[in-house]
């Protein structure tokens, strides 16, 4: 599956170099102009990319996220929010690596909000933060991840009330 | 906190695998934009978007809702859509139903998790991507 996000990636970037070619052979203005476009916005990126690669390799040097996505299932009452929310967080992968792990917790009895709450604080990337700051702003950023963060936990709670049995 | 040369080049691989994962996404992306900033004039995307907070809000949440990816290529083409004059609600709608909002992924999750649960967790990711984009423009707006 790792390789197959590889590829499809690859096949979209060969379609636009592809389209690029053509323009280049019809219109070579547009060509140069959409060219010198897209090199700027590289140019402008590449510093925070690497901010990124750096918090990622802290992540996954000092953060076990598989260890405290197993800690979901262990921690009761108002604490299990706050554990989930933290492990969702700081979980690194595509979400259908978690999957497993998510059904193996629920049947052991976690609850669906928490499991809903884990998936929501997800879409919260700290290792991302870099290239966030440098598009909208550390005030953006700071804003809206605790905007998240109780969105992640009203979210969950909701679906536990909704799913009670 | 001793670290071994293992651990610290174990991941230094994984960050490298999970950005060789997403670069060609991303870099087709890139140059994507480009091509759409060549022949698509800032206005059309206006046009678009109306300024009607919570009307662009949706509109930015479906968009974010079909799009699937590496969420930095999500950040690239916000910024290139604030650039183009979409308001700051319709973009971070866009940004976070694109990293909470699983279409693509749903057959999967409904398999895994139950079908009822990925529908209720889905549709409510997409009303709160709305409401979590007009809270947080309203909340700078306050700062």
């Amino acid at each position: 599956m790792k390789s197959d996000q590889h590829f499809m990636g690859a096949r979209f970037l060969g379609g636009v170099i592809l389209i690029y070619t053509i323009i280049a052979c019809v219109q070579f203005s547009s060509f140069a102009f959409a060219l010198h476009k897209s090199l700027s916005l590289l140019v402008k990126i590449l510093p925070a990319m690497g901010g990124v690669f750096v918090l990622m390799i802290f992540t996954n040097l000092f953060v076990g996220s598989n260890t405290v996505a197993r800690y979901v299932g262990k921690t009761s009452g108002a604490k299990r929010w706050m554990v989930a929310i933290t492990a969702g967080f700081i979980s690194t992968g595509p979400i259908y690596l978690w999957y497993a792990l998510l059904k193996d917790l629920m049947q052991k009895g976690t609850s669906r909000g928490v499991v809903a709450s884990f998936l929501y604080a997800r879409a919260i990337k700290p290792f991302l933060f870099p290239l966030m700051i440098s598009y909208f702003g550390w005030v953006y950023t700071v804003v809206l991840t605790v905007v998240m963060i109780v969105a992640s936990f009203v979210q969950g709670f909701l679906i536990e009330k909704l799913t009670e049995q | 906190m001793e670290i071994s040369h293992f651990a610290f080049f174990s991941a230094v691989r994984k960050s490298l695998n999970a950005l060789w994962r997403s670069a060609p996404l991303l870099f087709g992306i890139i140059f994507l934009v480009g091509l759409v900033q060549a022949f698509f004039p800032s206005q059309v995307v206006s046009d678009i978007f109306h300024r009607n907070v919570f009307l662009d809000s949706f509109l930015g949440s479906v968009m974010g809702s079909i799009m699937v990816g590496n969420p930095i290529t999500s950040y690239v083409i916000g910024g290139e859509l604030l650039d183009q004059g979409v308001s700051l609600t319709a973009v971070t709608a866009f940004i976070v139903a694109w990293v909470s909002v699983g279409i693509v992924q749903f057959p999967a999750e409904a398999t895994m998790l139950g079908r009822n649960f990925s529908l209720l967790r889905n549709s409510l990711s997409f009303l709160f991507s709305i409401f979590v984009a007009v809270l947080t423009t309203a909340f700078l707006w306050f700062l």
